[in-house]
């Protein structure tokens, strides 16, 4: 199995077994729906496969050790797709799936009551691969999220990236940490803004100082999994190393100035989560390029940290050149990415924009290559729906990852099994 | 509801003689709900009412006010039967959170209308989603939790101006986790769901024995609202909606509404519906309910995208609502997903359109494209239930309530 895998996890993820030293769960029966058994090699026809340009392509995929060999007309062999859309699955750019199985039982949440400052605390140490809220996840088409370790801390600690599939938390890594968090705004455990800063400057100034100037600096685990960055207490320096992007929690369009401010001020590589006001400042925010993940996607302007919120905001913020991503925020909601993005097209964002930022914006972000894209030499994870993955109408009919056909059963299509036709006496 | 589209024709042909409106959509894709789709069809309005509906019919000559609505689609405004625009104002925060009176179990007199705050500027984001009539109620925090009330989302300065003189009255009433959360052993409860059925068997039973003490001749037992209005409620003149996620909650209030022999208008949220489909149709129950919500809290961790589909296929009405000053203004998106999970394009209209008009007891007056039916519609610029769709015009008893193009041309200038 192990050998199917076409992305080097194995060397992504050397730190972190060692660290958990996790048994194989031989004797577990695989729930998660990561057919481990099956090949890698794979031929699809009769698709219309979106391309990274958003260009729609009628044809086939050809997936040869896990990884697309070939697409378009010339692959015209293999199982029959019926005319369906194939699409490079989404990525919840900022969320907290498998961390929470049900929000109001406290026993089921992992994503709070860490403490107001922990650069060290790990989202990965919370995140449960057999949470039910997964498998409903995937078939959302969704086959990648970053799991926040919470929300409400001041400096909360390191986000991990992880697949919708895997039976232990090993195979569902796909890289932690993948982005230090920090929020600013109202309401979080700092009280103010202004006592939020002040904690936050004296944090960032404690920390030790880069050995030399790092601006503009390409951070090198972008493109190499060899050296991940440090995890642990010193999770600011490899930060401020540029080894480690920050995310910063800004909706309020003063908050996301203050976070161009300390991105720029200590050489911060990062991005803006949440991002309702961004439109205000797109033009800093596309001189900076700096991402914005926006969470929510349709943010309202219902509260005072986002009165300037609208529609348009994505449409804004692509045409003045700000590369976007799109985070569900919570544990439940991945699956209503594709229709709210859509809905995104109506209010002026090009569909093409639409749907790099839903399958590209996060693996983009966070340094996963191979991801989000269907192109010769990428990884074969991919989503199958029955038509434009951003209609209400469709329907997700197939998810793989590395070639590999995932499990299309959850707990939701168990119980429309179980009540399809309704056993039992009638009941009046 | 469908009728055959020569019994349809026939009825246009006797409609198409309105001598005089006030307004005129030509040429739309008409999608009244009673019918099936029409295309290039016309509507004429006229004091508000529909005068005229059908396809291609003539414009009477002098009427004002002509709406091209070629490329369009045209359908009933929108309904949602459980909001609480209002009564959780935007912005939200401590100063507007006026949805829940958390002081006792029972608050059968309070009246969401009470709470409303006409200028939430969430209204106007609803209208801009085609929606024009709203069942606001109080939350869920009780058992019953007081009157709820039923508004036009017209732009108006008054809450008399937006309440709909006549509609039926609405209580809400709740079961499962929020009321045994909210009250606690040293506030008398209740604490568990047989509190909960105890709790309100309980002050149904009290409303009776009032009533008796009351009818005794030279009785001084004092006014009591909160029993009153449960005896008005008994006595099956107020719509009976009941926040209930599980099936067995489900069950529990029906077995004791049959004791006392209430009706139910409908079970709110009902995520677990489709398991006891049967039980609610031989009850005459319907259902709100949201197309992917679940996960929330433990008693809707069994929601399916499939909850509406099924009842609707077992003969409930079937409410796609929101709860959300957030999803109601996309309800046509939200009933768009039914479709991709099985439900027929007209049963999903339905949804959003005729069945909540039927569960707040006006389907005499919206709810579908007909003659002598309030003018509320919706212009969408494509079918509605595509993603790119968006309301262009909305109009609430004939008069125009959003206008896309002029609000664009609005904010421009800001």
């Amino acid at each position: 199995m192990r050998s199917a895998e076409p992305w080097s996890r194995r060397r992504a993820l050397a730190g972190l077994a060692a660290t958990f030293a996790l048994p194989r769960l031989a004797s577990a029966a695989p729930r998660s729906g990561w057919a481990a058994a099956a090949p890698a090699d794979l031929s699809l026809r009769n698709a219309i496969l979106v391309l990274p340009n958003g260009a729609q392509l009628r044809g086939g995929l050809s997936v040869v050790g896990g990884r697309i060999q070939a697409l378009g007309p010339e692959v015209d062999q293999g199982e029959d797709m019926g005319g369906d859309w194939i699409f490079p699955g989404i990525f919840d750019a900022a969320g907290t799936l498998g961390m929470v199985e049900v929000d109001q039982e406290s026993g089921s949440r992992d994503d709070r009551d860490v403490g107001a400052l922990t650069p060290d605390a790990r989202a990965i140490d919370g995140y449960n691969p057999h949470s039910e809220v997964i498998p409903v996840t995937r078939m959302g088409g969704i086959t990648g999220a970053l799991v926040v370790p919470r929300t409400s801390g001041l400096i909360s600690g390191q986000a991990a990236a992880v697949r919708t599939v895997g039976d232990t938390l090993a195979e569902s890594t796909l890289r932690s940490p993948a982005a230090l968090l920090i929020r600013l705004g109202p309401g979080g455990d700092a009280g103010s803004r202004v006592g939020a800063l002040r904690e936050l400057r004296a944090a960032l100034e404690a920390s030790p100082a880069p050995p030399t100037a790092q601006k503009g600096h390409q951070r090198p685990f972008a493109t190499s999994a060899d050296e991940p960055a440090e995890a642990g207490a010193d999770a600011l320096a490899a930060a401020r190393r540029r080894e480690l992007p920050v995310l910063i929690h800004a909706e309020r369009s003063d908050d996301i100035e203050r976070a161009l401010g300390l991105l720029d001020e200590w050489g911060l590589d990062g991005a803006i989560w949440g991002g309702a006001e961004a439109w205000m400042l797109r033009h800093s925010i596309a001189e900076a390029g700096v991402r914005v993940v926006l969470s929510p996607v349709l943010a309202q302007p219902d509260g005072y940290g986002r009165l300037g919120a609208r529609y348009d905001n994505a449409k804004q913020l692509h045409e003045a050149g700000v590369a976007l991503a799109f985070g569900s925020g919570g544990a439940h909601f991945s699956r209503n990415l594709r229709v709210n993005v859509g809905v995104l097209t109506a209010h002026g964002l090009p569909w093409a924009a639409a749907m790099e930022g839903l399958c590209a914006g996060g693996p983009e972000l966070y340094g996963l290559p191979g991801l989000g894209r269907l192109a010769p030499g990428a990884e074969a994870t991919f989503v199958r729906c029955s038509g434009d993955p951003l209609q209400p109408r469709t329907a997700i009919r197939g998810v793989w990852f590395g070639g590999r056909p995932a499990s299309l059963r959850s707990h939701q299509t168990e119980l429309l099994e179980r009540y399809q036709t309704l056993s039992g006496p009638a009941a009046r | 509801m469908m009728i055959s589209s020569t019994a349809f024709s026939a009825m246009f042909a006797l409609t198409s003689a309105a001598r005089s409106a006030d307004v005129a959509i030509v040429h739309a894709n008409l999608l009244p709900i009673s019918g099936p789709p029409v295309a290039d069809g016309t509507v004429l309005i006229e004091g508000g009412r529909i005068v005229a509906v059908g396809p291609g019919l003539a414009v009477p000559p002098g009427t004002p006010e002509v709406v091209d609505a070629a490329g369009g689609w045209l359908m009933p405004g929108l309904i949602d039967l459980h909001s609480h625009m209002g009564v959780y104002s935007w912005p939200g925060g401590e100063s507007h959170s006026d949805g829940n009176e958390a002081t006792a179990p029972t608050t059968p007199s309070v009246w969401a209308g009470d709470s409303v705050r006409v200028n939430d500027p969430a209204f106007r984001a609803a209208v801009a989603g085609g929606v024009t009539t709203v069942l606001v109620l109080p939350g869920s925090a009780n058992l019953v939790g007081g009157e709820g009330v039923v508004l036009k989302l017209r732009p108006a300065r008054t809450f008399a101006d937006m309440r709909v003189a006549g509609a039926p009255r609405h209580i809400k009433m709740a079961c499962g986790e929020n009321p045994k959360r909210v009250y606690h052993a040293d506030e008398d409860g209740p604490s568990t769901r047989m509190g909960n059925v105890a709790a309100l068997r309980a002050r149904l039973q009290a409303a009776l024995d009032y009533r008796a003490l009351r009818s005794k001749p030279g009785s001084t037992t004092p006014t009591d609202r909160d029993l009153d209005v449960l005896l008005d409620v008994l006595d099956g003149k107020v719509r009976v909606n009941v926040h209930c996620y599980r099936s067995d909650d489900i069950e529990g209030v029906l077995r004791v509404m049959d004791d006392f022999g209430v009706q139910i208008n409908a079970f709110h949220h009902a995520t677990d519906a489709y398991k006891v489909r049967d039980l609610l149709a031989a009850h005459g129950v319907g259902i709100a309910t949201w197309p992917d919500w679940w996960g929330f809290k433990h008693e809707s961790f069994d929601a399916i995208p499939e909850n509406a589909a099924l009842s609707k296929a077992a003969g409930l009405r079937v409410a796609t609502h929101s709860d959300s000053p957030d999803t109601v203004q996309r309800l046509h998106l939200e009933a768009a997903k039914h479709v991709g999970v099985g439900m027929s394009e007209q049963a999903a209209m339905e949804t959003i359109t005729l069945d909540p008009a039927a569960l707040i007891g006006l389907a005499d007056r919206i709810g579908t494209i007909e003659i002598g039916k309030d003018a509320d519609l919706v212009l969408f610029n494509h079918h509605p239930f595509d993603v790119r769709a968006l309301a262009q015009l909305t109009w609430i008893e004939g008069a125009r309530v959003y206008d896309r193009a002029a609000a664009e041309r609005a904010d421009a200038q800001r």
